[in-house]
């Protein structure tokens, strides 16, 4: 395997009964130094993919590859250089912060003099000693971050980080991650289902709905998509009860939300036109873009 | 490897830290002892004996309230609580994702929970002795300080609990990595460890994890063959290594599908797992009988305060027939044998304890013998132990058995059908116990020894069926001729009247003896030569005579108050015993109980009286004096008391004195005993009891003998002061003479 791809894998499923599969032929590609958003509502099936990566859920077959390194066959060795923090931080709440990143420092053989600058790094240093169920679901959050880097791992693999955290611990951790990713060169795999956050720090993105890889690539590939030239979004009144009438006329229409329907062109001067008909037929139109949004796009793939 | 389940075990001890445990086993360790020391206050007679090691007791005491429930509840409950903590935060999912293996994680939490059964353990041990010295410090009387702690006995006893718990720690783990909450565990755990225990008690799988506690409770004092751990804890060793295997098998594969059975390689090695499993299980608790060894020896050591006057003899039966004298050299005797010895009981003497034991050629049996002032202990080792421990069952196992109170009891409620069918009902039901039984160490009684056994309790049976109930029989219908069914006759001929294997019990022997009696019509007690010559013609085996007679000829030495009638037999009938040895026996008891007779100067003795001062006979010297040799022990010696008070009150006078003597090894219990009787009794308590008892032949109590001024026997087994010949021989040797 080429060690170019930090995340690698190859069809990858994963059911949880017979007739429905959480992950469904799944290959990731995940550049080393790329900060990698994988996107997805809730449901698609992202911790499930987030626990096969972690071999936490084992894979019936090799084929996830992490450094390079087969997974299923280089467990647990291969977890030196990988950091995680899989759906709620797994911490210890009877004890203190300290004392959780004491455990990991243990098992990792690590100096327990990184600890102090890891509490120091994710602002924790002056609550190492207290309890962890004293803690603020934020410096939860942070805590199992620190417990993730404490290590200095080449590939972060990362679950809903932002989870729970004010907008203040937001933009902190994401600042934390983007100087990690820049002054140490980590990979940092991140799960979210907004794509806000994901637009916000990551180079790469993929994005997943019910178990199915729907794009993957740079995030400037994705800006810049093919299918967005082809459809024109008008902002109606109400876009849900005209839909059943503009698909009389044009049956690519589909409502987006409550406000937007969106409707296929082939050439741009079909677009006055349509608008012209609507007008035409009782229906205000509010606004015309060509161009969708990635929001919008997103919530596009995924309502299908 | 090693570094690896360090680091787990050292990871794991880590999340203990503000978790609780640290309580829950102190509590565990602190609470019985406290009860049990605080209720010794209350409940206890107190720890005086010095014949057990009271430490020893004090902490029996406690872990018997201890070790077979709260105990493995704690286990459960420790081994629930460590799981739990990682279900509460999704441990589980941080450790597995750590650069080290799942086997390290999976053993080094089942570490941490061993661990901490071990210092609950040895915490409760240390109270426990802490209990005893508060007790024994409030309590001064009692002997803790006089006796040292046995502590490696008692760690060997902590040590092998710890392994007991083991099993169902175990299988209590698997459950725990399943089950993601606490009660159904608990539960599970709770409801197996009673149900494990009630199938115990009916003497059903044993084998059950939960059971493995219980039987080292019972087993306190550990092995007698030579293994440190007896077969509950190496079964406990293997049930652990069983569960631990499936528990990481599905620890590993997250779901007993994946772990167990899919593909159909892994049903394979489940497979083999299983069955080194139940080899493992065979192996250990497979019954053993002990093989033969190539000599015949008798070893031992003997661990006195005194030293041991005498050698060793070695009996061949109770009669007191010599086979060996064997010398103690620092405190320890063997030897080897070269007589044919049969499969039987014979007797080792220690000074004048005698020790019954089964023993026959090309056995080797090791005595560890203690004596002390109150006790006479032996513990055996070698090639009979189940033989041994069959015949005599330990202290703590009730020998009386209700049913065959019953039977004997309402013997007259039965027809002759259902009698023997009883009989026969209980003789098959003791079979079975007999093949049944093992040691707490599996060991078999030899064949040998289990027919022998059979045959044995048979008479006894055979006993109520030939002599009771026919007696009753006769009583009650005079008229009648008792039948009994084809199956009661087959039974009574399944043991022959010259069967030599059983010549040395003297149940067998007393049994031929009813049988001869019944048939010549002669009862018992009475020692009619009609007896003797048709013992001499009818018994159809030599050995089995030479038995009867013995047997008869002694007791009538002893019972026959004639003593020309009385020389007449043993003169004529020893002829007739072709055993030198028993013949001399025969003859020298006869001729002490000639040296009994009216006339011969009565030996002396010496005694201690209540103030303390030592009196002989020879204080006696111008009275008549009737002694009354007694014990407070003895039963009938109580009985005979009451008429013993009364006569001396009617006739102590200048010419004649009362006299008790008490042969109790405790002076005290003789004190205790004396302030109720009539004070013209003069009470003695026998300072030399091996030479008065010897010298005066003395076989029972109570006795009584007369002595006349001049020191000499008027009459040295006088009747029972209950019986009228008893004041009739006053009468006429002492108030009646000038």
């Amino acid at each position: 395997m080429s060690t170019a791809f930090a995340i690698e894998t190859n069809n990858l499923n994963y059911s949880f009964s017979k007739y429905h599969k959480a992950v469904n032929n799944l290959s990731l590609q995940v550049p080393q130094g790329s900060i990698f958003g994988f996107l997805g509502p809730n449901g698609a099936g992202k911790t499930t993919t987030m626990r096969m990566l972690t071999g936490i859920l084992p894979s019936e077959k090799d084929n996830i590859f992490l450094m390079g390194k087969n997974l299923m066959q280089t467990m647990p060795k291969v977890f030196e250089e990988i950091g995680s923090l899989v759906e709620t931080p797994s911490l210890y709440l009877h004890l203190n912060g300290y004392d959780n990143l004491k455990i990991i420092c243990i098992l990792r053989e690590i100096k327990y003099d990184r600890i102090n600058s890891i509490l120091e790094l994710v602002g924790l240093l002056q609550d190492g000693k207290r309890k962890v169920q004293e803690y603020s679901l934020g410096m939860k959050q942070r805590l199992g971050i620190a417990m993730a880097l404490l290590s200095n791992p080449k590939l972060l693999l990362l679950d809903e980080p932002v989870n729970g955290l004010d907008p203040a611990g937001i933009v902190e951790v994401r600042e934390l991650l983007k100087k990690l990713n820049r002054e140490q060169n980590i990979t940092i795999f991140i799960s979210s289902h907004l794509l806000n956050e994901i637009e916000k720090i990551c180079t790469h993105v993929s994005i997943i709905h019910k178990g199915i890889l729907k794009f993957q690539g740079k995030l400037s590939d994705l800006q810049e998509s093919e299918e967005l030239l082809n459809e024109v979004t008008f902002t109606l009144d109400d876009a849900l009860i005209s839909e059943s009438i503009i698909q009389q006329k044009f049956n690519s229409a589909k409502a987006i939300n409550q406000k937007s329907i969106t409707i296929n062109f082939e050439n741009e001067n079909e677009i006055p036109e349509i608008n012209k008909w609507l007008v035409e037929n009782g229906i205000n139109v509010l606004g015309i873009n060509t161009k969708l949004g990635l929001e919008d796009w997103f919530m596009k793939i995924t309502s299908k | 490897m090693i570094q690896n389940s360090l680091k787990a075990f050292k990871a794991e001890w880590l999340k203990l830290k503000g978790s609780g445990i640290i309580w829950i086993i102190l509590l565990m360790s602190l609470i019985i002892p406290l009860i049990v020391t605080v209720g010794s206050f209350f409940f206890s007679s107190g720890y005086k004996d010095l014949n057990e090691n009271q430490w020893n007791t004090f902490v029996g005491n406690t872990f018997s309230g201890f070790a077979g429930f709260f105990y493995p509840i704690f286990l459960i409950l420790i081994v629930i609580k460590l799981c739990q903590t990682e279900f509460k935060h999704g441990g589980w999912k941080l450790i597995e994702t750590q650069p080290i293996h799942r086997f390290y994680i999976f053993i080094g939490k089942f570490k941490v929970a061993t661990t901490l059964s071990l210092i609950c353990l040895l915490c409760f041990l240390f109270f426990s002795l802490l209990g005893a010295t508060v007790f024994s410090l409030i309590n001064s009387e009692d002997v803790f300080f006089k006796q040292p702690i046995p502590i490696f006995k008692l760690l060997s006893f902590v040590l092998r609990l710890w392994i007991a718990g083991f099993g169902l720690m175990a299988f209590q783990y698997v459950l725990s990595i399943w089950i993601p909450n606490f009660a159904l565990p608990f539960i599970i755990g709770f409801v197996m460890l009673n149900a494990a225990s009630i199938l115990s008690g009916f003497g059903i799988a044993k084998w059950l994890p939960y059971s493995a506690p219980s039987l080292t409770l019972a087993t306190k004092d550990g092995s007698i063959i030579n293994t440190w751990l007896m077969h509950n804890e190496k079964l406990s060793i293997a049930w652990m290594i069983l569960f631990l295997w499936i528990g990481y098998q599905y620890f590993y594969f997250k779901g007993w599908l994946n772990a167990l059975f899919i593909p159909l390689s892994k049903l394979l090695k489940l497979a083999v797992a299983i069955s080194i499993f139940i080899l493992a299980f065979w192996w250990i608790e497979k019954p053993v009988v002990l093989k033969k060894y190539h000599k015949t020896v008798i070893a031992g050591a003997i661990n006195s305060e005194d030293s041991i006057k005498y050698d060793v003899l070695l009996l061949r039966n109770s009669k007191g027939e010599i086979l060996l004298n064997v010398p103690i050299k620092n405190k320890k005797f063997q030897t080897s044998l070269n007589a044919e010895l049969s499969l039987g009981e014979y007797f080792l003497t220690v000074d004048k304890n005698r020790f019954g034991f089964i023993f026959s050629k090309y056995d080797s049996l090791y005595f560890n013998i203690s004596i002390n002032k109150k006790s006479f202990d032996v513990k055996l080792s070698g090639t009979r132990i189940a033989e041994n421990e069959l015949f005599k069952p330990k202290n703590n196992q009730p020998n009386f058995d209700g049913e065959d109170y019953y039977l004997r009891n309402s013997i007259h409620e039965f027809s002759p059908k259902e009698f023997s069918n009883k009989i026969l009902e209980r003789v098959e039901k003791i079979n079975k116990k007999i093949d049944d039984f093992e040691t707490s160490d599996k060991i078999k009684p030899a064949s040998d020894f289990v027919i022998l056994y059979k045959k044995l309790k048979s008479i006894q049976y055979l006993n109520l069926l030939q002599i009771d109930y026919p007696k009753m029989f006769k009583l009650y219908h005079p008229n009648e001729k008792l039948v009994y069914p084809k199956e009661a006759i087959s039974f009574q001929k399944s043991i022959s009247l010259s069967d030599t294997t059983l010549i040395q019990f003297d149940s067998y022997i007393n049994y031929l003896c009813q049988i001869f009696r019944d048939k010549v019509n002669i009862r018992a007690s009475s020692y009619d030569t009609s007896l003797f010559n048709y013992i001499d013609l009818n018994a159809n085996n030599s050995i089995v005579k030479n038995a009867i007679l013995n047997k008869e000829l002694s007791d009538a030495i002893s019972n026959i108050r004639d003593s020309l009638y009385r020389n007449y037999l043993v003169q004529r009938y020893t002829k007739n015993i072709n055993v030198h040895e028993q013949k001399n026996i025969l003859i020298n008891k006869n001729r002490l109980q000639n040296s009994f007779q009216k006339g011969r100067p009565a030996p002396v003795f010496f005694a201690e009286t209540l103030l303390g001062d030592t009196i002989s006979l020879l204080n006696f010297k111008g009275r008549f004096i009737v002694i009354d040799v007694w014990a407070t022990w003895c039963a009938p010696c109580k009985q005979e008391s009451p008429y013993f008070d009364d006569l001396s009150e009617k006739y102590t006078s200048e010419k004649l004195a009362f006299v008790s003597i008490s042969v109790d090894e405790e002076k005290y219990k003789w004190k205790r005993e004396t302030g109720d009787k009539a004070k013209t009794i003069l009470q003695l308590w026998a300072l030399d009891k091996e030479n008065f008892t010897n010298s005066y032949g003395i076989e029972g109590i109570p006795r009584f003998m007369l002595i006349n001024p001049e020191g000499k026997i008027v009459n040295i087994n006088m009747a029972r002061p209950s019986e009228e010949e008893f004041e009739t021989i006053i009468k006429r040797e002492v108030v009646k003479r000038k």
